[in-house]
């Protein structure tokens, strides 16, 4: 026979080869992975970072019959350095098999390293590998923020638990959300923002409060506490449902006004020099609790204007007293007021916007609340006649 | 490569040799004529064929006047009722009036065409070789002494079986009739289904050793010309000693040997079939298979059953894209799961990747050893019910579907997950109407495997989009394989992924080209 073509033969070859690649370069089956959900940012006692990854432990979640009860479905590693990286491979040399950040939900960050370093460089590193995704959420922690990422309860692991409580946007009295690609934004534009403060109840996690991160130095200030977070969130309109207290004198006995829907509109005013901003809150729900003492009959208009009347005073007071807190105590914008300008006045914003946290404390803010109450629940007036 | 060449050559040269030889033969034949001689032709004719076993001699004598008739047949091939109740009686109790001459040639070979034999096709033949090719068909011959011309009657009767639902296309609406293997009963069922003076039947002839007939079907005012004279034109090609089945007939015409898509459809359905000839498309039947082929056949003709326009257009579209999403599960899914495991954990939902992290510990094996271990065993499972007899068949199905992969999943050698993927993907290339198609994708799925083994996701991008380019150049009789696709023709999509009602499909498919294009007013 006579020789084959060349480039027919090599080609065959090559196929033939490519055969034997079965387990390829960058190939990592997933068993061997460890797969990692959540992790924690502490000092450590010697002034380094300290970190801890969780990783899960699928046999222990997957309904395999190798299932002990006992086992835990998650296990924690912990390292020492000076930044992420190098901790991230000491973490290799205790445990088996590659880190894959790609289902990683959450980052904590404990309280006295937020208020030392600024978030943007703890975080660099989230940003800069590619298998993290930019929905990771990021808290802090009141205290030792690896303690978060521990539950007593089996079955559970706390790195999604948080997230997913943080997810469901249930009340008021919890921040929306802040996934990992908008705090680059803020951090970048030196916008001063809130991330959600974590705390421990016996060993369990709680939401409790916000940490204030101050634009300018990009670190931790302060703390907002669950009742200011309400106010925050009348302000910029972003909960979704909660409850309002609807009642004034205390001889009217609680009244719960449930919100089903918000809506708030940022308006700045600019004559000459002067800024100033008007918030418009739009509310509608339904009262979900009436004690009432008096027997007032709740289809009347009166009794419904005057529960609605209750209501926007005590948002009014929320966010009044939020806003002092904003501008007096941390001389600081977390509401979006400076977005708001920047969209409708933007020459004015370009004036103001390097010292605009301290512009922002000068600047009067009036607000016009209204609430709407759709839905008297299922008890009606005959019974009370 | 030039030996080949050489020896191709060389072969021309041997046939063309042999031909020449072939060409004296018959000459010789031709001089082998009957002479009248009822005695010297029979010894003619049994030298040539006498030593066959079933070739039956039977003399005897015309009624009263003592004419020596002998007729001779092959035994349970020619039609034993001719025989009996027509040549046989018709002869003996012959009695000629008496016109005062005795009977001669031309007076008695009129007499026995006009008044004795009672059947209806009756040829004159002379020659030696006819009489015997005539017989060896399943004619009867009829020698008369005396006389030099031989009447070859009737013709064979073949055992065939009855109309019944063809078994590897039956459906839920629409007729339950389906070929059969005599050629003659084929085409009157189409004869019967398409009502139309213009269904044309044309014969041709193939095999060159073992001659069988092949007919060429087509509506005579919608067909393309360019098309029918394509499709005569390849038929005329097929220089074979012989064809089995009409299978033959397809891979001898097909446009690309080396495509793993059939690019001829066979089918066992007349409605079938009359569906593609109003199309305007050509089809073959070949006697002795129970298959019709049809050409040109496109890409979604495979994934058409004809209960897409029996039932109703809805039902049927929702069917229709079912089969397509199906045939993308039975070619992708074993290699998107090779590719999702070993290369993108990042692309599993964060609940799932837990569970199949979890089924996967302990299985000794890389994901694509894992597939392929679970998809050979299950074509091998899938070959061995086909070849069994019916009721072992299902044991089989049993036998291997539950006990193995319960089996081996227990035994650590797979995941479970991976039983779910073989199952999913053998379960949806089931529904595919056409099994050659099923056959093609299965093919292409291990390959898409391999590509995800070594390339990931990025491999099965690259493999998908390989098939692309290859079925876009593919063409079947000069019609576009995925047609209407590409070429793109928009009027022709009623009747692609959907099907629209049938009051819109007002016109035949553009791509090919009908002379009549109005269906419907």
């Amino acid at each position: 026979m006579k020789k084959c073509k060349p480039l027919l033969r090599n080609s065959f070859v090559s196929m033939l080869l490519l055969f034997l690649l079965s387990g390829c370069w960058s190939s990592k089956s997933i068993e061997d992975l460890n797969i990692t959900v959540g992790s924690a940012i502490d000092k450590s006692k010697d002034g380094k970072i300290r970190s801890t990854l969780q990783y899960v432990i699928p046999q222990a979640i997957g309904n395999s019959s190798s299932k002990s009860p006992q086992q835990k479905s998650y296990t924690n590693v912990s390292a020492t350095g000076i930044s992420l990286e190098p901790i991230g491979w000491e973490t290799t040399l205790r445990r088996e098999g590659p880190i894959s950040g790609a289902h990683q939900k959450a980052v904590i960050i404990g309280q006295d390293l937020a208020r030392d370093e600024p978030i943007r460089e703890l975080t660099d590193l989230y940003f800069r590998v590619i298998d993290l995704r930019g929905s990771t959420l990021i808290f802090i922690s009141k205290g030792e923020a690896a303690r978060t990422l521990e539950s007593k309860e089996a079955g559970v692991i706390p790195a999604r638990r948080l997230v997913e409580i943080a997810e469901q946007e249930l009340t008021t009295r919890a921040l929306k959300p802040l996934p990992l690609i908008k705090i680059w934004g803020k951090s970048n534009s030196q916008t001063s923002f809130l991330l959600q403060l974590i705390d421990l109840k016996k060993g369990e996690i709680e939401f409790n409060g916000a940490a204030v991160i101050k634009g300018r130095t990009n670190k931790m200030i302060g703390i907002l506490n669950k009742e200011e977070i309400e106010g925050i969130n009348w302000i910029t309109g972003e909960g979704k449902s909660g409850a309002v207290k609807a009642f004034q004198k205390a001889s009217d006995k609680p009244t719960y006004y449930q919100i089903e829907s918000m809506k708030s509109k940022i308006k700045p005013h600019v004559t000459g020099d002067r800024i100033s901003f008007n918030v418009k809150i739009e509310s509608e729900g339904k009262i979900t609790e009436y004690w009432n003492p008096h027997f007032k009959p709740a289809f009347k208009n009166k009794t419904i204007k005057h529960i609605e009347n209750a209501a926007e005073k005590e948002v009014m007071r929320l966010v009044v007293n939020t806003t002092k807190k904003m501008q007096k105590e941390f001389g600081v914008d977390v509401g979006g007021f400076g977005n708001q300008l920047r969209i409708q006045y933007p020459n004015v914003w370009k004036n103001v916007k390097d010292n605009w946290d301290e512009k922002f404390s000068e600047i009067p803010i009036t607000y016009d609340v209204s609430i709407t109450i759709k839905d008297y629940g299922m008890i009606g007036s005959k019974k009370n006649k | 490569m030039k030996w080949r060449k050489l020896n191709k050559s060389q072969m021309k040269i041997e046939e063309s040799a042999k031909k020449a030889k072939q060409d004296k033969q018959p000459f010789q034949e031709s001089i082998n004529e009957m002479t009248g001689n009822l005695t010297a032709d029979l010894n003619l004719i049994r030298k040539e064929i006498g030593h066959n076993s079933d070739v039956t001699f039977r003399e005897f004598q015309m009624g009263t006047t003592g004419i020596r008739i002998a007729i001779i047949f092959i035994d349970g091939f020619a039609d034993a009722d001719v025989i009996n109740n027509h040549i046989l009686v018709d002869f003996m109790s012959a009695s000629p009036k008496e016109t005062g001459h005795p009977l001669k040639n031309s007076s008695l070979k009129e007499y026995i065409k006009n008044q004795a034999l009672s059947v209806s096709g009756l040829n004159e033949i002379r020659t030696l070789k006819d009489i015997t090719s005539g017989v060896m068909f399943g004619s009867i011959a009829i020698l008369v002494d005396g006389l030099e011309d031989v009447f070859l009657v009737g013709g064979a009767k073949v055992k065939t079986r009855n109309i019944d639902e063809p078994p590897t296309e039956s459906l839920v609406r629409g007729p339950r009739v389906g070929f059969i293997e005599n050629l003659k009963d084929n085409t009157a069922l189409l004869r019967r289904h398409g009502k139309d003076q213009n269904l044309s039947i044309i014969s041709s002839q193939v095999g060159e050793r073992s001659k069988k007939e092949l007919v060429i079907i087509y509506m005579k005012d919608i067909v393309d010309p360019h098309l029918l004279e394509e499709v005569k034109q390849r038929i005329s090609k097929i220089k074979i000693d012989d064809v089995h089945d009409s299978s033959y007939i397809e891979q001898l015409i097909e446009d690309n040997f080396l495509s793993p898509f059939p690019q001829v459809q066979s089918t066992e359905r007349p409605d079938r079939v009359m569906g593609a000839l109003m199309e305007g498309r050509v089809a073959l039947l070949l006697d002795g298979s129970p298959f019709a082929l049809i050409v040109p056949v496109t890409f979604h003709m495979l994934l058409q059953s004809p209960e897409d326009y029996y039932e109703r257009w809805m039902a049927a579209t929702l069917i229709r894209i079912l089969r397509y999403f199906s045939a993308f599960i039975s070619l992708f899914v074993p290699s998107l799961y090779i590719a999702f495991i070993s290369f993108h954990p990042g692309l599993i939902p964060t609940k799932l990747i837990f569970s199949i992290a979890a089924t996967r510990e302990g299985v000794p094996f890389p994901p694509l050893i894992e597939a392929l271990i679970m998809e050979v065993s299950i074509e091998v499972l899938r070959e061995a019910g086909l070849r069994l007899p019916k009721p072992i068949g299902q044991s089989i199905g049993i036998v291997g579907g539950l006990v193995i992969g319960e089996a081996a999943v227990q035994a650590g050698i797979v995941s479970p997950i991976m039983v779910i993927v073989v199952a999913v993907t053998a379960i949806s290339s089931f529904t595919l109407p056409q099994y050659n198609v099923g056959v093609a994708l299965r093919i292409l799925r291990f390959a898409s495997m391999l590509f995800a083994s070594v390339f990931g996701l990025y491999g099965v991008v690259l493999f998908f989009l390989l098939l692309c380019s290859h079925l876009v150049r593919l063409k079947s009789f000069g019609i576009p394989y995925v047609s209407p696709a590409v070429s793109f023709r928009l009027s022709d999509w009623k009747d692609f992924m959907i099907r629209v009602p049938l009051f819109l499909m007002k016109r035949r498919p553009k791509l090919l080209h009908p002379k009549d294009s109005v269906r419907k007013r």
